[in-house]
Formats: C-alpha cells, sequence, structure tokens
C-alpha cells in the first residue's frame, strides 16, 4: 500500500458550501488522507454527506482543542478519485 | 413569463378566489351575532366546515378554522400535553415534523420545569421513513401524544399511516398528524386523534389552517377559558371569506385529484430524471412513490441561495432549504435528519396548473444555472 499523502485544509469563517468545495479540490489535487478544519455547523452534515456520495471515509470528527479556538477537525480518508 | 415552483405559498385556484369575492359581501359580519347578516356568515362558516369534514372523512363539529397551519400546530401540540398531563408529560415527535411542531414541543416541555418531561425524538432512516418497530418501543413509554406528519413538507415522503395508527392504537396513545402535505393532491389519513393542515397547499389563501379534533381526543383549549369561537377551540373571530374560500379550494381539488397526481406525478419523476442524467454531483431526496408534486434535491459545490436567485433571474420562482437561504443559517432539519446533503438546495413543489411547458422550460436552465454558480464558487473540475 503506498503512503498516504496528507493534506490541512483550514476553511474556518468560511460558509457552506466552501469548505466541502475546498475539500473537494484538495482531494482532486491527489491528497488521500485530508483534514479539514471548519467552523461552519453545516459542515457537520455536509462533510459526511460529501464522502457517502463520492465513495470516500469520513474517519473522524474531533471538537478542535480550546487553545485552537473553536471547530472541528474532519479527517478524511480519499479512497475514491471522483472523474474529472 | 414566470413559472412558480414552489407551491407552498399558493397560487390561489380560481374557486378559491371566486368564493373569497363571493363572501366579502355575504359573509364579512361576526358569525356569532344573533342578527340576519350573522347568521348568514355563520351559515358559510359551517358550509366550509362540513366541505372540510367531508374531504377529511370526519364530523363536522370536529373542524375549527385557525389562522395558519403552524398555528393549528401549536395548538394541538399544546392542547394534546394539556389534555393527557395526568398520563404523561413527555411527548414524542418524528424528527422531520414541521419547524411550527417542533417548536412546540419544546416549548411544552420546558414550560413543564423539572417535572422530568422529555421530548421523545423517532428518527427517520435514509429513505425518511420512521421505524415502527422503534416507534412500538416508545409508544410504550406512554408520552402524552405522538406526533407523526402524513407526509413531508419538503421531501414529500409518505409515512405508514396505518402502521402508525395500529401501533398506537392498542396502547392507547393519541396520534396528532400534520395532513398539510397529502391533502392537495393525496388521500387523507385516517384514524388520527388531532388533525392539522395550512390551506396555502391545497391552493387555498394564506391565513386559513384547520384543527380537526376527534370526538373524545384528549385535547383542551390551552387557552382556557376562552370564548366560543371556533366550537370554543380557536378564539377570535375568524375570516369567514378565506375560511370559505379555503373550503371551497379543497374540494375543488380533491374532485379531480387522482388524474392530477397522475400528471405531477409524471413531471416530478422527469425533473429527477433530467437532474440525475444531466446534472453531477446530485442527491435527489424525493422519490416516485412520495407526493406526486413535490422534489427536494441537493447539490455539491453550490451555494442554495446563489442557486435559487440564479433561477428567479431567470423567470423561476423556487425554494431552497440551503442554511444560506434562510434568515436563521440552519440547514434543513429534515434533511440532516435522513444524513443527507443539504448545501445546493432546491425544494419543488408543483403547482396545481403546473404545465409541461413549464417543466421543459424550467429543465432547460437547471443545469446551466447550476454551473454557473459552480463557476462562482471555482468548482467547475471537481
Amino acid at each position: 500500500m503506498s503512503e498516504l499523502l496528507p493534506a490541512l485544509v483550514d476553511e474556518r469563517g468560511s460558509k457552506c458550501p466552501v469548505p466541502v468545495i475546498a475539500l473537494a479540490k484538495a482531494a482532486a489535487a491527489g491528497s488521500s488522507l485530508i483534514d479539514l478544519l471548519a467552523d461552519d455547523p453545516v459542515a457537520d452534515i455536509d462533510v459526511a454527506a460529501w464522502c457517502l456520495m463520492t465513495g470516500n471515509t469520513l474517519e473522524s470528527r474531533t471538537p478542535l482543542p480550546d487553545e485552537q479556538g473553536s471547530g472541528v477537525r474532519y479527517r478524511v480518508i480519499i479512497s475514491a478519485h471522483t472523474p474529472r | 413569463m414566470r413559472t412558480l415552483l414552489d407551491a407552498e405559498s399558493g397560487p390561489w385556484h380560481p374557486v378559491a378566489r371566486a368564493t373569497f369575492e363571493a363572501t366579502v359581501d355575504a359573509g364579512w359580519a361576526n358569525p356569532r351575532a344573533r342578527y340576519a347578516e350573522g347568521r348568514r356568515a355563520a351559515e358559510i362558516l359551517n358550509l366550509a366546515r362540513e366541505q372540510v369534514a367531508d374531504v377529511l372523512g370526519c364530523r363536522t363539529d370536529e373542524v375549527s378554522f385557525d389562522s395558519s397551519g403552524a398555528a393549528a400546530s401549536r395548538r394541538a401540540v399544546a392542547g394534546l400535553a394539556i389534555g393527557r398531563r395526568r398520563v404523561s408529560r413527555s411527548v414524542a415527535t418524528s424528527s422531520v415534523e414541521h419547524s411550527s411542531i417542533l417548536q412546540a414541543a419544546v416549548g411544552v416541555i420546558s414550560a413543564g420545569g423539572d417535572s422530568g418531561a422529555t421530548h421523545l425524538s423517532i428518527d427517520v432512516d435514509a429513505d425518511g421513513l420512521i421505524d415502527l418497530t422503534k416507534l412500538a418501543f416508545i409508544a410504550g413509554a406512554e408520552p402524552a401524544f405522538v406526533a407523526i406528519q402524513a407526509a413531508n413538507q419538503e421531501t414529500g415522503v409518505i409515512q405508514d399511516w396505518q402502521g402508525i395508527s395500529a401501533t398506537l392504537e392498542p396502547v392507547g396513545v393519541p396520534w396528532f398528524v400534520d395532513a398539510t402535505s397529502v391533502l392537495a393532491h393525496g388521500e387523507p389519513p385516517q384514524k388520527w386523534s388531532v388533525l392539522t393542515a395550512d390551506a396555502p397547499a391545497w391552493a387555498g389563501p394564506s391565513g386559513v389552517g384547520i384543527l380537526a379534533v376527534r370526538t373524545g381526543a384528549r385535547w383542551r383549549n390551552p387557552d382556557y377559558p376562552s370564548d366560543a369561537f371556533e366550537l370554543g377551540r380557536v378564539p377570535g373571530m375568524p375570516s369567514v371569506p378565506a375560511i370559505a374560500a379555503a373550503g371551497a379550494a379543497l374540494v375543488a381539488m380533491r374532485d379531480d385529484r387522482i388524474e392530477r397526481a397522475k400528471t405531477l406525478a409524471g413531471f416530478s419523476a422527469h425533473i429527477r430524471k433530467v437532474a440525475s442524467e444531466q446534472i453531477p454531483h446530485v442527491q435527489i431526496h424525493s422519490t416516485d412513490v412520495g407526493c406526486p408534486h413535490i422534489t427536494s434535491m441537493s447539490f455539491l459545490y453550490v451555494s442554495g441561495e446563489a442557486l435559487a436567485s440564479q433561477l428567479d433571474v431567470r423567470g423561476f420562482a423556487v425554494a431552497s432549504g440551503s442554511a444560506c437561504a434562510n434568515e436563521l443559517h440552519t440547514p434543513s432539519h429534515v434533511l440532516a435528519a435522513m444524513g443527507h446533503l443539504t448545501e445546493g438546495n432546491l425544494r419543488i413543489t408543483l403547482p396545481w396548473n403546473t404545465t409541461a411547458e413549464g417543466v421543459d422550460a424550467f429543465l432547460a436552465q437547471l443545469p446551466s444555472a447550476v454551473h454557473s454558480v459552480r463557476e462562482q464558487f471555482g468548482a467547475i473540475d471537481l
């Protein structure tokens, strides 16, 4: 199995659909392990829905520690690449 | 030319308009007044009550009118909570009820203070359906009532009414049903304890809701002591012309509903087919077995508000359930409960007079409208 290519995408402060677009762009750029940081509550629903629709995996959902401010880290494993 | 794809707010059926215009002159008076004009208004009001009872299959004296479906639903919740408070302070609702019902349920629970009362929520699956086994479990806890809608206002998903009443009846838990979404083109549910509905859904005027309370149901007027309007269930003088228009529209819509439902179902199936075939990354939340006039769908990488505005500019009036499309920035709780996508949402409810030309014009524009919003967000190649 090849190495996972990680990416950190910080979309705190942006509203839907921007966090999901940033996630999809990181996936399209070839990242296979993406940490998306977002504080739009809608991301809770739509990141999970994106994973279901595109065949990828929401590995974990972790609220950020207080010293890093509000927000959630979504760890997504890209196993399917959507055709261009 | 404008094409309306949001039937939740109208337009009025011609029968509603004609009835309204006729009764502004004939039915303006206080229906409780003892003079001739008042008796006339009371006759018109009672005719509307008979029309609604006929469509619902209930007794005339079980039907009252309120100022909207939402107001009627709040009154249904509050009245059942009071009527059954000796049995239970807890209430149960599905997670996909209209927001007025969920808000009213939260309200009666918080008004109960530290009584140990809880709001039991009945989840839906990814198809929007409640699990009857879980319903039986919740009914076993004997809540004051269970609120489950006949069909969903956003997705058109129709619940298994026979299964619901067969589960609740033996344990004696009242079923409160919001029938708004099925009354325009479908069969009304049966065996409920309390039923509510909103007249704009069947092309009646806004400002009229139905509150039907089954004889013997443990519902009490939450405003007790109250006046005697609407059989003592809803205070204040009702708008007789608007109610007459709502009753006449309901009967007119019922009389040709089978044929119309077939036509609208065909349009909706066509919309879903074209959207899924021609537009990448779409999730459709509605199916052919739901309400014939409703289609909800969401597009990835699209702002629902931007898409609705884009379509508005192109001549189409259509609603969105995305967070960005409402003032509270909250996404549709219905889609969230189903675990479905909420961004880029369109909520299409076809009016009774939708034409094939209107649908075709919409479908000719939808793919490029989605594309143009994705372009704005730099999300074409995803």
